[in-house]
């Protein structure tokens, strides 16, 4: 198949005049939105009573839930921003140039949606603000919600940077090709812009990026979100070492999936965009979603074997309940059955196919998924104290609370649609090494 | 709301250095100094530009929790402003 | 459950028929006293007053014990004679070879003689309220009147000394030489019938909602044993509280000037951490809107703190959901999206009445004596006291345990052991045990639904706990 080469006209594409399809994208996106809006709304009024979620212990239930497993899938999704940025700017890896910037904006998204998700899930989230900022000369010292509150910001705030810093160039030199009504927009972005700044910017870029691979894989998704749940010697089932590696292999798994999909996305919704983003970045992006993903199964060996030998008792029930739950085992099979394909595609058993990475990339994004809200309802559903064990006690998601998982999945995608209205999503260096590469113009 | 200032600096049982001093100003930050040394530092330098990246950082801070306080605000005007055990607005 | 001619038990049928067979094998009136546990529990939920209950059963108890000591009028202020008392009900006890620790108390207290005056059970003012039963005399009543029950059920335990003169406690706040204070418990397992009184009494006291249970009594079973033992917990407020340290918003906060675990309801966002922190489950969110008016309402917490004194401190605000410090800590229960727990009845620590100070709700509902309350760090304090009567025992232990049958030595050991709930948590918590402490195999044996039957909810409005897993 011949195709022309990706050109900068390419990446302005997206913002001119959106397509019928653009259209009903975001048409079903904001339809999950206000139904998660009027979720809410209704949980505000009536309290958290409108979840399942109810007290441990005498109460038989369980108090983090579903808005607490999908916070921490959101802030996994988000880690895939770093790897790619990473790759490319530390490891100069420029395969992934083209899905460089859609992945920064995924973490910005992403990122989000997980603090909606935390404004969801509190009981009273109109003192937050005040509550935590007051405090926090005194709670950093103590409290791993303070330390996860400072990271995640950190994250957004250091990504944010990177984005912006890397976008004045592309502005700059698209401009013309920009449409006239968006001038504001591109004023702002370009404050106090002077060519000669770009190689000032490359090496800040530089710097930002590796200020995150270090902070984001190795202290947020690999830190303080499972130190949450680590640090409590009340739940044997989170308690122990194991349970970071465990989170960032699940984030890893996700991140990929999620920029695949993405990616994808947008090959589909415009055209000449499979040149932009050609076939070997899927397939890059498929290879490294299977090597986390087998680190990830390699850890859940770990964890269920060490639960079964002849573990403590507080650990020996977590881990029986959560073999002996269908559920677990469905959220396994939605990850090592794409690992598996990803396997067999790389060894020439199976042929590519951008059907089947698709596929496989919401497997991995729902198993991630259910597997960490099991994670969270099956800790405490088997706390420390044994004499709380013999209380019956169970947990199934409301329908408001799954509201919220649709509802920031629509945020997201509404999210992506409007920013690539406004800024092209591919890097320009991404077009320009294409077009070098052919012996340009 | 003086009852918050008060709570923040009260009586806290853990004073001194803790296992979050050390993780957040000796660990988690420690990325973000040096990334700060290197701007201002190194070659191609250029102050300006470091600053405007510092100036990035500062902002994006300032509206990420300030956005998130006016939302806090509209909830607290829809939901919770009738007084203690208020019944909510609808 | 029994049939309409039995009588109905909110205790649940197994405490039904256990205490039948037990007072069946007394020579009181095994009728007499279901009936009169049954208007203990009546009184204690305001269906009938004070003077009804007191009066119903006077013919029967005069046949029964030779005396009813039950004063008629709640208001009196006329000590209840113990001698007389104790006399009557020697007659027909039968005696009991196993010595236990309120065999000797009971023996201390009737050999002091009129020792300690006037009781504190007396009317002394705070009763001055007309138009109704303050909560301390419905406590009182419930006690007076579950030690009567108990009389004809406790002979095992209490041969003589029901009526216990030492019940009054002396403050143990911020005035004793030691200034650092810790408040904590001593609570006797193996005293404790089960009969959740204390936590009957914690949630009248704090007007909790269905599912908060801040006093919470386990019943379990060892696998070999078939008897039933108790574990009482309420908040252990620990010394190196977990909940403390996970608060981002430092609304769980431990107090300095006696070291109660206490939540400020003006900051707490309800994120959960501290419930998901503690080791012990004593945390109970406000998951819905709390009631305003009824039973286990805001309004009835402010209408039955109403007589508590305000204290000239100005900072105080005249309000019983506020501490000394003008803090917001204590009952009504908290609102919506709030955590709650066991407070330690501040509004009584602070409320400067010495008849209050160093008592909370649980420890004067309790009609076995179970619980005691005070400063954990001074040897004069009550808990304190209790424990090195506990020590006394050991070494006293000898007779009347054969140390050869592991039967005695096992009930040797749940009159004497003491530990602490889970102490290798680390957390430090300020509770001490009496009893025989749960192994890693004790199954906790109440259904949920038997728990009900006291009178208290295990599930939150709007939450069912299904009976499955």
């Amino acid at each position: 198949m011949s195709m022309p080469d990706a050109s900068p006209d390419d990446l302005v594409r997206p913002i001119k005049k959106p397509s019928k399809k653009f259209f009903l994208l975001a048409g079903l996106s904001s339809v999950a939105a206000v139904i998660f809006v009027i979720a809410y709304g209704i949980q505000l009024a009536n309290g958290l009573a409108v979840t399942n979620l109810s007290d441990w212990g005498s109460g038989g239930g369980v108090t983090w839930g579903t808005y607490i497993g999908t916070f921490i899938w959101w802030v996994g999704i988000a880690h895939g921003g770093i790897i790619i940025s990473a790759a490319v700017r530390l490891l100069k890896i420029e395969k992934y140039e083209p899905v460089a910037r859609i992945a920064e904006l995924l973490t910005i998204g992403a990122l989000s949606m997980a603090g909606i998700m935390i404004i969801v899930h509190l009981g009273r989230p109109d003192r937050v603000v005040w509550s935590v900022v007051m405090s926090y000369p005194t709670t950093v010292h103590t409290s791993p919600l303070a330390w996860d509150l400072t990271v995640i910001t950190l994250y957004f705030v250091l990504t944010a940077t990177y984005l912006s810093l890397t976008l004045r160039s592309d502005i700059y030199r698209l401009r013309d090709k920009l449409p006239d009504i968006l001038n504001p927009v591109y004023s702002a972005i370009l404050f106090r812009y002077d060519p000669d700044e770009d190689p000032v910017v490359e090496r800040m870029a530089w710097w930002l990026a590796l200020a995150i691979i270090i902070l984001a894989p190795l202290l947020l998704h690999g830190g303080v979100i499972p130190w949450l749940f680590a640090l409590t010697s009340s739940t044997p089932g989170w308690f122990g070492g194991l349970t970071a590696p465990q989170f960032l292999s699940a984030a890893l798994t996700s991140a990929m999936g999620g920029v695949m999909l993405v990616a994808l996305v947008f090959r589909k919704l415009y055209t000449n965009w499979e040149s932009v983003i050609p076939d070997e970045v899927i397939w890059g992006l498929g290879w490294w979603m299977g090597i986390f993903s087998l680190i990830f199964v390699w850890l859940q060996l770990q964890r269920n074997l060490v639960g079964s030998y002849a573990a403590p008792t507080g650990v020996g029930k977590v881990a029986a309940a959560t073999q002996a739950n269908p559920v677990y085992w469905v959220a396994m099979l939605l990850i090592i059955l794409p690992l598996a394909y990803v396997a067999f595609q790389h060894f020439g058993i199976l042929n590519f196919s951008l059907r089947g990475m698709a596929v496989a990339a919401i497997a991995v994004i729902l198993g991630v998924l259910i597997e960490k809200t099991l994670f969270t309802v099956e800790g405490l559903l088997y706390p420390a104290t044994r004499l709380y064990g013999n209380v019956p006690g169970s947990y199934v998601p409301t329908p408001i609370e799954l509201a919220s998982i649709l509802g920031t999945t629509g945020l997201l995608i509404l999210f992506f649609m409007g920013v690539s209205k406004l800024i092209p999503i591919v890097e320009m260096k991404a077009v320009e090494h294409h077009e070098s590469e052919e012996g340009g113009d | 709301m003086y009852a918050l200032l008060q709570a923040a600096e009260s009586l806290d049982m853990y004073a001194g250095i803790q296992p979050g001093t050390i993780l957040i100003f000796g660990i988690v930050l420690v990325p973000v100094y040096a990334m700060i040394a290197g701007w201002f530092g190194g070659k191609p330098r250029d102050a300006g530009v470091a600053l405007l990246g510092v100036g990035y950082i500062a902002t994006f801070v300032a509206s990420l929790w300030g956005g998130l306080f006016v939302l806090s605000m509209i909830i607290y005007a829809l939901f919770f402003s009738g007084g203690p055990m208020s019944p909510p607005f609808l | 459950m029994s049939t309409e001619e039995s009588v109905k038990h909110s205790y649940g049928p197994e405490w039904e028929e256990e205490s039948r067979e037990v007072l069946s094998e007394v020579d009181f009136d095994t009728e007499l006293g279901m009936e009169m546990a049954k208007d203990a529990e009546k009184l204690s939920k305001g269906e009938i007053s004070e003077e009804e209950f007191y009066s119903r059963h006077n013919e029967k108890v005069q046949e029964e014990f030779g005396i009813d000591a039950r004063p008629t009028d709640p208001r009196s202020s006329e000590p209840l004679d113990k001698d007389t008392v104790e006399d009557a009900l020697n007659d027909d006890v039968v005696a009991e070879p196993v010595p236990s620790k309120h065999a000797e108390r009971a023996k201390e207290a009737r050999q002091e003689g009129g020792g300690g005056g006037d009781g504190g059970d007396g009317g002394d003012g705070d009763d001055d309220d007309d138009s109704g039963f303050s909560r301390r005399t419905v406590l009182k009543s419930v006690g007076v009147a579950a030690a009567g029950v108990a009389a004809g059920t406790w002979n095992q335990r209490n041969p003589g000394g029901i009526w216990d003169e030492n019940r009054k406690i002396e403050p143990a706040g911020p005035g004793t030489s030691n200034d650092n204070v810790q408040m904590g418990f001593v609570i006797d397992n193996d005293a404790c019938i089960g009969g959740a009184h204390c936590a009957q009494a914690c949630e009248f006291e704090n007007q909790t909602p269905d599912g908060a249970l801040w006093q919470f009594v386990f019943q379990f079973e060892e696998p070999d044993r078939d008897e039933a033992e108790f574990l009482v917990r309420p908040c252990q407020h620990c010394s190196d509280p977990p909940c403390v340290k996970v608060c981002p918003v430092r609304a769980r906060h431990k107090r300095t000037s006696d070291g109660i675990v206490l939540t400020d309801y003006d900051i707490c966002i309800g994120c959960r951490y501290c419930q998901v922190a503690c080791p012990y489950g004593v945390n109970y969110f406000q998951w819905g809107e709390p009631k305003m008016e009824g039973p286990q309402s805001v309004g009835n917490f402010k209408e039955q703190n109403a007589d508590l004194p305000a204290l000239d401190d100005p900072d105080r605000v005249d309000d019983p959901a506020y501490d000394k410090r003008g803090k917001h800590v204590a009952g009504p229960q908290p609102e919506k999206g709030i955590m709650g727990k066991c407070v330690f009845c501040v509004h009584r620590q602070d409320s400067g009445d010495p008849e209050l100070e160093g008592t909370t709700a649980c420890y004067e509902a309790c009609p076995v004596d179970a619980i005691h309350v005070g400063d954990m760090n001074d040897p004069e304090s009550k808990p304190r006291q209790y424990l090195e009567e506990v020590a006394d025992e050991v070494k006293n232990s000898g007779a009347g345990y054969d140390t050869t049958d592991e039967d005695s030595e096992w009930q040797r050991d749940r009159h004497v052991s003491r530990w602490r709930f889970q102490e290798d948590r680390g957390t430090k918590p300020n509770v001490i045990y009496v009893g025989h402490q749960p192994s890693e195999d004790a199954k906790w044996v109440d259904e949920p639904g038997a728990y009900e039957d006291y009178g208290l909810e295990r599930e939150r409005e709007g939450f069912d706990l299904e009976s499955d897993h």
